[in-house]
């Protein structure tokens, strides 16, 4: 996680849990409309207008958390529960904005605070290009019209009185994807959006979220079907410093799942593979979606540089596939981009946080558990795939090329401008959406620093037991 | 001397305790001193995490900020 765990997300995971237990218990359809009731009283309040206000956001929420899009009118829950229940997968774009949540921030992106002084100087009037600013009634005032928001009178002001405003959501994404609606409500255009979910973080409101998987995974699980956890390899410390992976394939196992696989080993054989590919140039990986998407929509004159593997999620899905045909693959990773990424190849992908809600919601305690074997033994390349640089490490087990890692979106921008401008110093670009790496995916339960160090205490005891 | 006990317990920890144990890593080696820390895996009240016990009482909803608030407090008791 990015940053500090805030009120939005304790109140989505209240609601996650809430909903996992209604499935789990089999009470959905029968106590779904109750639920905003039952939240409110249990102490989500105070943070909007009014009671009904309060309620109507928790509706969307809880909307959300069955996997359906939030609404405006009045429809009642229990339709969309009705709806989780039939249907095997969450369709459609996971990242959703409740317009009743979204308080619809000023779009006012200049602005002149009270503590201009009407200096002598007149430092902004003379870095306005635009000769926008004009003082009147002893106060610099910015003709909107003239305005173009380039924000040179605010680094001009020696007092700082001129505040350059961005809504966080706006500012949060970084491919641009999100502008206002007439109304003044944040709309995510969909033609740019690479689903990394920054924005989910980003807005204070908590006016943007993500569909939830819970139910068609929860369905399965109590079908008793052959449902199979792929687990990323970001899991390492994600449940807290007192549980072991050993613990968490224990408590999947008391969910349900018949089998706990770790993709770490898929990440092993797509670098290998990755290290086999003609390279013309240069190479960037495939393995992060969100990054791919920003390649492929933003820069398509780019796109044939992508590596032409599947991501380790969609390779162990494959071959468990073919050897299982009737399984139900459910990922568990910190993704919410790899939410539609999966579409064809994987069942469902739970978030770490949504797994958390379903063991909560069955009263299983990972700390108190034993633990289980592992399936799987990946190597610490593989293992390292959850965090930057990653990829590239792994990759230079197999051949030596000159790479370049891209922490976030904000390096990947600039790598792929210079990149389209052919100005590129490298033969290999590891692109990663999140800063840090998938260990500071939007899904995540810990802080990034922090699961990195467990990462590295799990692969030096690996290494030790073998 | 201040003993404290917080829990990782799943629902606690879907709820941030490890965010309280970081923040009494971070509190400055005079006060991080006088303070045993403990993880514990459930204190029966997992509907209202993160629960701390601070010498002995079980505190709900635990923030880092309500807890050096509590543990200044107690500090200042036990040095007056
Ligand atoms: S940050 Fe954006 S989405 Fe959030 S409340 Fe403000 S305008 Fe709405
Ligand atoms: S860095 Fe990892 S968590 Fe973030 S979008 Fe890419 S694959 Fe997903
Ligand atoms: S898990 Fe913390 S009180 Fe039970």
């Amino acid at each position: 996680m990015p940053r500090l765990l805030t009120e939005i997300d304790k109140i989505r995971r209240q609601v996650l849990t809430e909903v996992s237990r209604l499935t789990f218990e089999g009470r959905l359809l029968r106590e779904i409309e109750e639920l905003p009731y039952k939240l409110y009283d249990e102490g989500i309040r105070n943070y909007r207008c009014c009671q009904y206000k309060e309620r109507a956001v928790l509706k969307e929420r809880i909307r959300l958390a069955v996997g359906q899009d939030p609404k405006r009118d009045r429809e009642p829950l229990v339709n969309a529960a009705i709806k989780a229940l039939k249907e095997d997968k969450v369709e459609g774009s996971m990242l959703r904005v409740i317009d009743i949540a979204c308080d619809r921030c000023p779009i006012d992106a200049i602005l002149v605070t009270d503590a201009c002084r009407n200096c002598v100087a007149h430092n902004c009037v003379n870095a306005c290009p635009k000769k926008a600013i004009q003082i009147i009634n002893g106060k610099a005032v910015i003709d909107k019209e003239k305005c173009v928001e380039c924000g040179l009178c605010a680094k001009a002001c020696s007092f700082g009185a001129i505040l350059q405003l961005q809504r966080p959501c706006e500012r949060s994404c970084e491919v641009k994807a999100i502008s206002s609606s007439e109304d003044r409500h944040a709309v995510i255009d969909e033609e740019k959006c690479v689903s990394c979910g920054a924005c989910t973080v980003g807005c204070p409101f908590g006016a943007i979220s993500y569909k939830s998987e819970i139910v068609p995974v929860i369905k399965r699980l109590k079908e008793k079907d052959d449902v199979i956890a792929l687990v990323a390899p970001s899991i390492s410390g994600q449940f807290g410093r007192s549980v072991s992976l050993g613990q968490v394939i224990t408590g999947l196992k008391e969910l349900g799942f018949s089998e706990i696989r770790e993709v770490a080993v898929a990440a092993d054989e797509v670098a290998k593979l990755e290290a086999e590919e003609e390279i013309d140039g240069w190479l960037t990986n495939s393995c992060c979606p969100a990054y791919k998407n920003y390649v492929t929509k933003h820069f398509p004159e780019l796109k044939d540089h992508v590596s032409h593997q599947l991501s380790p999620m969609a390779l162990m899905a494959t071959q468990i596939r073919k050897e299982k045909p009737n399984s139900y693959l459910v990922f568990i990773g910190p993704c919410l981009s790899k939410k539609e990424e999966a579409q064809e190849l994987v069942d469902a992908v739970l978030t770490f946080e949504e797994i958390a809600c379903m063991f909560v919601a069955r009263d299983i305690n990972l700390a108190t558990l034993g633990k289980s074997p592992y399936t799987d033994s990946p190597s610490k390349y593989g293992l390292g795939f959850a965090q930057s640089g990653g990829v590239s490490a792994a990759l230079g087990t197999y051949k030596s090329v000159k790479v370049k890692t891209l922490n976030g979106l904000s390096e990947c921008k600039k790598a792929l401008l210079l990149a389209k401008a052919n100005r590129i110093d490298a033969e290999f670009l590891e692109g990663m959406a999140c800063s840090g790496g998938c260990v500071g995916g939007p899904g995540t339960l810990v802080d990034a620093n922090f699961s990195r160090r467990v990462l590295q205490s799990e692969i030096s005891e690996r290494e030790k037991e073998e | 001397m201040i003993y404290l006990e917080i829990c990782l317990g799943t629902a606690c920890h879907l709820m941030g305790s490890e965010e309280i144990f970081s923040s009494i890593e971070k509190l400055p080696p005079s006060v991080r001193e006088k303070i045993t820390v403990r993880g514990m895996h459930c204190l029966n009240a997992c509907d209202q995490g993160p629960n701390v016990r601070i010498n002995g009482k079980v505190y709900h909803r635990m923030t880092p900020e309500k807890l050096i608030e509590v543990i200044e407090e107690i500090g200042g008791e036990a040095d007056a």
